[in-house]
């Protein structure tokens, strides 16, 4: 069938096939701006009015191709749409809906595909948290454009259960305690391994949904099956469109995305290497430079997290659907999924048109790592704040860090950590490489995902206290984070191997600086959660912070995998856990520990500790010890500090038992600037000595 | 056993400490046991003759009966034809457990054909603390007690410090627990009385104390010998240890939770701990209700799964647990099912000040342990039936050449 409106009025199903793979770019067509268009408002509950209409609505396959895009009527650019909006749809009955469609259309048409739901689509929409706009009736059909996404394209928005025996929704067999996924939604549960086929069908009735799948899988092609016809012309329409995903921010990242269109399968992508990570998919365009942020610090703005970011790709799929699009560019199953995906994460906070060739490639090119649904599953299951979708990245500006593998020459290892070496060596100089231990992917631990992450964090960064972030190498199984080298030694090698002491005056110096850039990666909406002296550079004195957006619970899992029922502690790390983040800790092998911005700070008053003390607080207590009295409020005895009073005030505020009592970065720098300095022998400005007179001597 | 080239400082013993002609039978033990370590072990050579000295010594003061001693003796006997250990005189036959920061390995010293048990802890640290620790491990040569698990020797090979152990058939107590399901309290005091034994030796004989008492510490074999093995004798090893493992269990003591001053009192606390947990089948914090109970000790055919109760507590987080351990009450015996003394004593065990505690003394002259003193209990036949091995021959020490 060609566009939208499937097959006849009363197959809601079949429309929406139709529409989904209209809605490449554009979410599912005829009944309006799919997913996106649909949950503009906050989740809507599912009315069965839309049913009615969604029977009502003109039959897709009436329409020519026109007129499936106007069916789509995504609310970009809607000229096309636009016009189709009042006739088109076929059917007459189209236009009772239409018409009420076409006015919000028209006035969102730019900015909201989502306000043109289609009426189906707009039961459905209603549950559909992300697009917050607000879904009205039903708009008629219009000719898609690549923007308008009509097709059904709410992603789920899985968070990993514990679930007792359950039925796996996707593929109907039964899911294991402990190993599945349940929409936040809609309660749609599925294997972490079968996430990734699932179809943005958030909120669609059951019924719907088994359509859905099978389109969806259809599309996995890549191919806009259906009506090459309609898809032409729509994708003609894709290419002169600005793809305008409704926003559920939640998926789209950057959405620059938008929807390539299908000729720009020429994207191939000049980058050689596809950046599986690169969440990028953003199109350049976006001025959003954002997205990356928000994982990590705000969800996005409007609403949920990340997890959908996974989702999205199954959008795109439905968005999209060049033919060309296809996976050409990237390799394995993945890429090609993630192709297709990629464009429909684009879109939300994306207004911007993005030309579909760009899109195209970004995406190609994003996707094969971050494509992967299984590592997506897991770093998923693993960690379910944004950070773990997150990676949603321009793929352009991906492209421009991305290092081909073989320009790096590595030299000696300089440091091991949990899942990666730390190599150095050199690409234009000296670089530290840290390479993934791609052995260590296993089902617990993501570090691929992670990893991903990290990359998108790094690229957020600049600053004169972090580390430089020269590039990356996502091509598994090489994937590889380059950095310049830091040249100093590390605050731990200085504090408890080289034993050096630091007077007062330096450790402030030191102190200050790191609350500089650690204020700075506040700023930017990043945890650090891994702050800890070995993780921070003296170069001749300036202060340079590294690993941070790394700490990822594959450091526990090298212990977890030993003992199923033990937490494997790295040794130096509890005393860095503030106590909201030690009362957490289990031996469950998946953690969600509770870090903050102000378990960052906690970290930093440990970090304090060691360079007034030269030691670690707690030493020499068992880790047991040091998690009951830290989770307690006990904290280490200053007692026999050499300090003043101002200083062990600041420790004692960072380290505060509430979180809200610590102080913050910004205002940690004022207190240390604030400190009085020490100074040596101390003068009165004038003679004392040498007055005679009487009064000098009271 | 040809004299390896280790000794770098050209250290020279005194004369007359090396007998030439070393004769293989217990009653030779003394000379042999001055040559073979002397010339062998590195580091020891200032102080052999000491240490070999002493420990005879030792052994004639300990309270041994002459079963135990005799045993103690072939260990020796076996133990000094083994020159200086290395990695590559070891076959690995299989894994034994996971022990604190390491893996435990059936192992054969290929020259002598000794079965070992081979814990390997994985450590990167810096040649001065690796020295240090080895040191620090060769007081375990010293340590020999018919309740301590025999020690062949320790040394460092790529990045991993190996430390070669007497092999104990049986296995430590917390996997006979998980076959057995709850062990008897016949059995439980007997050997409650080996590990206060090993305990006393431990603390009046070198002074330290053990620092981690639980069940997969205490070692039996065929033989019936109850051994207590890991404690804590390197205090640097402790200290670098590179990752410690913190899970749904722990036997410390409240004292040392809290950070506060703690002693060999703390090993009771373990101790008590560990025995409620063996008598009941399952850790018992937080205590398991009545139904829990019930179901435990209710029916004749003891379910097999001891660790899990019908009704499991839902997990706890680690600091949840410790607090447990900290602010409620300690767990007890239940009653009815076990003896007075029995209860009686886990209960001067597990109380949370430390002071009120039953120290070693107390508890060796317990009425609990008297009666199982005095009873002659089969361990050897129990281990066998339950971990399914072939009883060894009474005089042999579990022939240690076998696999």
């Amino acid at each position: 069938m060609c566009g939208a409106g499937g097959k006849s009025p009363t197959t809601p199903v079949g429309k929406r096939k139709q529409n989904a793979r209209l809605g490449a770019l554009a979410p599912l067509g005829p009944l309006g701006g799919g997913p996106l268009a649909a949950p503009l408002a906050a989740p809507l509950t599912k009315s069965r009015s839309h049913e009615s209409q969604l029977s009502a609505r003109p039959d897709a396959s009436d329409l020519s191709d026109n007129s499936q895009s106007s069916a789509l009527g995504g609310g970009s650019a809607a000229d096309d749409a636009l016009e189709g909006d009042a006739s088109p749809p076929a059917s007459p009955h189209a236009s009772p809906h239409a018409s009420p469609h076409a006015s919000p259309h028209d006035a969102d048409s730019d900015h909201t595909p989502l306000h043109r739901p289609l009426p189906y689509y707009n039961n459905n929409s209603c549950t559909y948290p992300a697009h917050a706009q607000g879904v009205s009736a039903p708009r008629s059909p219009r000719t898609p454009t690549v923007s308008r996404c009509m097709a059904h394209d709410i992603a789920h928005r899985f968070t990993k259960t514990f679930n007792m025996i359950a039925t796996c929704d996707y593929c109907d067999k039964q899911m294991l305690f402990g190993s599945g996924l349940k929409c936040k939604e809609c309660k749609f549960k599925c294997h972490r391994d079968c996430e990734s086929k699932v179809p943005p069908s958030c909120g669609l009735p059951p019924e719907f949904v088994v359509a859905f799948k099978e389109k969806f899988h259809k599309d996995a092609g890549g191919y806009m099956c259906a009506s090459p016809v309609g898809s032409r012309g729509f994708l003609a329409s894709l290419t002169s469109r600005p793809r305008r995903r409704h926003a559920p921010p939640v998926m789209h990242h950057n959405v620059r995305d938008g929807g390539g269109g299908p000729d720009s399968s020429s994207n191939t992508s000049s980058c050689n290497s596809s950046t599986p990570s690169s969440p990028a998919l953003a199109p350049p365009a976006t001025p959003h430079g954002t997205p990356h942020a928000t994982p990590h610090a705000t969800p996005h703005q409007h609403h949920h997290q990340p997890p959908s970011h996974h989702h999205a790709p199954h959008h795109n799929k439905h968005q999209f659907h060049f033919p060309e699009v296809k996976p050409a560019v990237s390799s394995p199953n993945h890429s090609a999924h993630a192709a297709l995906q990629s464009p429909a994460r684009a879109a939300p906070d994306n207004h911007d048109i993005i030309s579909t060739a760009s899109l195209r490639s970004d995406r190609s090119r994003c996707i094969s790592g971050s494509g992967s649904g299984s590592t997506d599953s897991r770093a998923d299951s693993l960690d379910h704040t944004n950070n773990s979708r997150w990676p949603r990245q321009n793929s352009l500006s991906m492209k421009e860090w991305d290092i081909p593998y073989d320009e790096l020459k590595l030299f000696e290892v300089i440091g091991t950590g949990r899942f990666g070496t730390v190599y150095r060596g050199s690409w234009h100089g000296a670089v530290a490489v840290k390479l993934l231990h791609v052995h260590s992917l296993s089902d617990d631990c993501v570090p691929l995902d992670t990893f991903k992450h990290e990359v998108a964090t790094f690229r957020k960064t600049r600053h004169e206290n972090l580390v430089l972030f020269m590039g990356a190498c996502m091509k598994p199984p090489r994937l590889a984070i380059v950095t310049s080298l830091c040249k100093g030694m590390t605050l731990y090698t200085h504090i408890h191997l080289r034993k050096d002491k630091f007077t007062a005056n330096k450790s402030v110096l030191v102190a200050q600086q790191i609350s500089q850039g650690m204020g700075y990666l506040h700023a930017r909406g990043i945890i650090h959660k891994d702050l800890k002296s070995k993780n921070i550079f003296l170069e001749n004195g300036k202060v340079v912070i590294t690993d941070f957006g790394l700490f990822s619970v594959t450091k526990l899992c090298f212990g977890n995998n030993a003992r199923g029922d033990s937490l494997g502690i790295p040794p130096g790390w509890l005393c860095y856990l503030a106590p909201e983040v030690t009362r957490a800790l289990t031996p469950h092998a998946s953690l969600h520990l509770p870090f903050s911005k102000a378990t960052d700070v906690y970290a930093f008053g440990t970090v304090w500790y060691e360079l007034l003390c030269g030691e670690f607080p707690f030493k020499g207590q068992p880790p047991e010890a040091i998690i009951w009295q830290v989770g307690k409020g006990v904290k280490q005895s200053l007692a026999n500090m050499q300090a003043s009073r101002d200083i062990k005030d600041i420790l004692m505020q960072c380290w505060s038992y509430r979180s809200c009592d610590r102080p913050d970065f910004p205002t940690l720098l004022t207190t240390l600037q604030k400190l009085p300095k020490k100074r040596l022998a101390r003068s009165p400005s004038h003679p004392v000595h040498l007055s005679r007179s009487a009064d000098s001597v009271f | 056993m040809s004299k390896m080239s280790k000794n770098k400082l050209n250290l020279t013993l005194p004369p007359g400490s090396i007998d030439t002609a070393p004769a293989i039978t217990p009653s030779n033990m003394t000379p042999q046991l001055k040559s073979a370590t002397a010339t062998e072990r590195q580091g020891l050579a200032g102080k052999s003759k000491t240490s070999i000295e002493a420990l005879t010594e030792r052994l004639e003061q300990i309270e041994m009966d002459d079963t135990q001693r005799r045993r103690i003796e072939v260990f020796l006997c076996q133990k000094e034809k083994i020159g200086e250990l290395s990695d590559d005189d070891f076959e690995k036959l299989g894994e034994l457990g996971q022990g604190n920061g390491g893996v435990v390995m059936k192992v054969r010293h290929k020259s002598t054909g000794l079965i070992m048990a081979r814990k390997l802890i994985h450590l990167e640290v810096k040649p001065a603390i690796k020295k240090q620790i080895i040191r620090e491990l060769k007081v375990l040569h010293e340590c020999n007690f018919a309740h301590i698990v025999g020690f062949y020797g320790a040394f460092y090979s790529d990045g991993e410090i190996s430390i070669c152990m007497e092999y104990m058939d049986g296995g430590s107590l917390d996997l006979i627990l998980k076959k057995a399901g709850k062990i008897p309290e016949s059995i439980l005091g007997t050997i409650t009385s080996a590990v206060l034994k090993g305990l006393s030796y431990l603390r009046d004989k070198h002074a330290i104390m053990h620092r981690d008492v639980k069940p997969s510490n205490i070692l039996v074999n065929s033989n019936g010998e109850i051994k207590i093995c890991d404690f804590g004798v390197s205090g640097q090893l402790i200290d670098s240890m590179a990752n410690s493992f913190v899970g749904t269990r722990s036997y410390m003591s409240p004292e040392r939770l809290q950070g506060t001053h703690y002693s060999v009192q703390s090993d009771i606390w373990s101790l008590g701990l560990s025995l409620v947990e063996m008598a009941i089948g399952m850790y018992p914090i937080p205590p398991p209700d009545a139904k829990t109970l019930a179901a435990i000790f209710g029916g004749q055919n003891e379910d097999h799964s001891p660790g899990q109760a019908p009704n499991s507590p839902r997990p706890m987080a680690i600091f949840e647990l410790l607090d447990y351990i900290v602010n409620e009450p300690p767990p007890k015996l239940p009653a009815g099912i076990f003896s007075d003394e029995f209860k009686d004593f886990v209960d001067r065990c597990l109380k949370k000040n430390p002071d009120e505690r039953a120290d070693l003394k107390t508890l060796m002259n317990h009425e609990w342990i008297r009666k199982a003193d005095a009873e002659k209990v089969d361990i050897a036949g129990w281990v066998c039936k339950t971990m399914d091995l072939m009883p060894s021959t009474p005089n042999s020490n579990v022939s240690p050449f076998s696999s």
